[in-house]
């Protein structure tokens, strides 16, 4: 949180100050508007008006005064940063052979606050542990954009990881393929959130890559990535789960029937990878809505 | 009394000399001064090209590779960076530098300042080669001003020198 209040214009620091910034979890920054700060389900207008030239230093200060370092990830429309926090960028987007090639004229930031949750995944672990196995299932967890996917994992990856002693579950080695570097937040070697002690991390690599990667060179028993949905992910998870590692991924959806509407999801489900699928909760964080049987 | 004569004619020969010495040293070091940040920027062009390094990182690296008051100059942006933005810096360090270069090098070379850090790739080697392109043409200027000027300074402090000497005399 330090990182990002060093970036915003002193004012708007003032004004973040006066709330409790602990339970911040997002900054929405847009052009000509006042700021807005989502502290759960509270939202709070700061009402300090932002101009364009201040968003582009906030990226700029973001991006360490290197904003060419950044290009990939703007491409994709997002920044992240120390601490596993994630800035979404809007504006006028360049496409340039059917492909973006940049964001430019920033018009909104949407600062999303990662926050490391203890026993965040409470509800949602004893539909993903195979105890009699001692693994976890093939599992798929699913809720909008905001309802604590990533927090979720994160805290399956660290229990998995170091085992749990009160069922009996002996730690397993993990590997978690962080493409957007949100899970760990792992910064020049370290991890900043708490994963495990038996947890590898390949950070910064598309799922396609680094699941082939990791079964390869790290022999995991559990795979953890985030946000399965392209079209490159049918064939490594099938990769994954046909090689006999766990996996435990996140989708964007609010039900059954969303999800399947996607086609590599519908894929993935109609091979029979997954054995579950976890709706979260879209009201309370961590809590589970319902769990399909695959 | 002859003695101390001698010792002032001494002393005002030598004091023209090396006025002529040091205005003739300044056109050297102005080309040597162009030709290091040419040769510096050139590295950070590279490097952003190859690295995607960050470019406080990629200034202290190139200021422990350059050394000299180019050197001294990239060390001082890059320190600062760490608490401005990256074309301010630059900016302010170039302006307070010890550089022996002209108001007309110096403005050329503030005018990097105005994207650094803020833009894609494309954009941070456009404006690096505009740079070495003027960069290119002012040490051409300084080279033939150090060919033309440099022995006549170093002549004109001694032919000076003389003339007071043999007044005085």
């Amino acid at each position: 949180m330090n990182f990002i209040l060093k970036c915003l214009p002193k004012d708007l620091i003032t004004q973040i100050l006066k709330h409790n910034i602990n339970r911040i979890e997002e900054i929405r920054i847009r052009s000509g508007k006042p700021v807005l700060l989502n502290m759960g389900n509270i939202e709070i207008n700061l009402k300090y008006v932002i101009n364009s030239n201040q968003i582009v230093g906030i990226v700029q200060s973001m991006c360490n005064n290197s904003i060419y370092a950044y290009q990939n990830e703007i491409m994709e429309g997002y920044i992240t940063l120390p601490g596993g926090h994630r800035a979404g960028i809007a504006g006028n987007v360049v496409i340039s052979d059917g492909k973006v090639t940049n964001i430019s004229h920033i018009y909104s930031l949407n600062i999303r606050i990662a926050h490391q949750v203890e026993n965040a995944s409470d509800d949602v672990i004893r539909h993903i542990l195979d105890t009699q196995n001692n693994t976890i299932h093939n599992t798929l967890i699913v809720s909008p954009p905001g309802c604590g996917k990533t927090t979720i994992i994160r805290d399956v990856a660290k229990r998995i990881s170091n085992g749990i002693p009160e069922i009996n579950f002996k730690g397993i080695n993990v590997c978690i393929i962080d493409e957007r570097g949100e899970i760990a937040a792992l910064d020049k070697g370290i991890a900043y959130n708490d994963v495990g002690i038996r947890t590898d991390i390949l950070d910064n690599v598309p799922k396609s890559v680094g699941i082939r990667m990791a079964i390869r060179s790290m022999a995991p028993k559990a795979i953890i990535a985030d946000e399965i949905g392209n079209r490159d992910d049918v064939d490594i998870i099938n990769y994954a789960v046909c090689s006999g590692v766990s996996c435990l991924f996140t989708a964007h959806g609010s039900c059954f029937e969303d999800l399947v509407k996607n086609n590599e999801i519908s894929k993935i489900i109609n091979l029979k990878l997954f054995k579950r699928i976890v709706f979260l909760d879209e009201k309370i964080k961590g809590k589970v809505k319902n769990v399909i049987n695959i | 009394m002859i003695f101390v004569k001698f010792i002032i004619l001494a002393a005002v020969f030598g004091t023209s000399s090396l006025i002529g010495i040091k205005l003739a040293s300044g056109y050297k070091v102005r080309a040597n001064n162009l030709k290091q940040m040419k040769k510096a920027l050139k590295i950070l062009e590279a490097k952003i090209t190859y690295t995607y390094d960050k470019l406080p990182d990629l200034f202290l690296e190139i200021s422990n590779k350059i050394g000299g008051d180019v050197g001294n100059l990239f060390f001082d942006v890059g320190r600062n960076m760490q608490l401005e933005f990256a074309g301010e810096a630059w900016e302010q360090c170039i302006e307070k530098s010890n550089l022996s270069i002209t108001h007309d090098d110096k403005e050329a070379l503030k005018s990097l300042g105005k994207l650094l850090g803020s833009t894609n790739m494309q954009g941070q080697l456009e404006q690096l080669h505009l740079v070495n392109d003027f960069l290119d043409e002012q040490i051409k200027e300084a080279v033939e001003s150090k060919k033309k000027n440099e022995t006549m300074y170093k002549k004109l402090g001694v032919i000076v020198g003389l003339a007071v000497v043999i007044v005085l005399i």
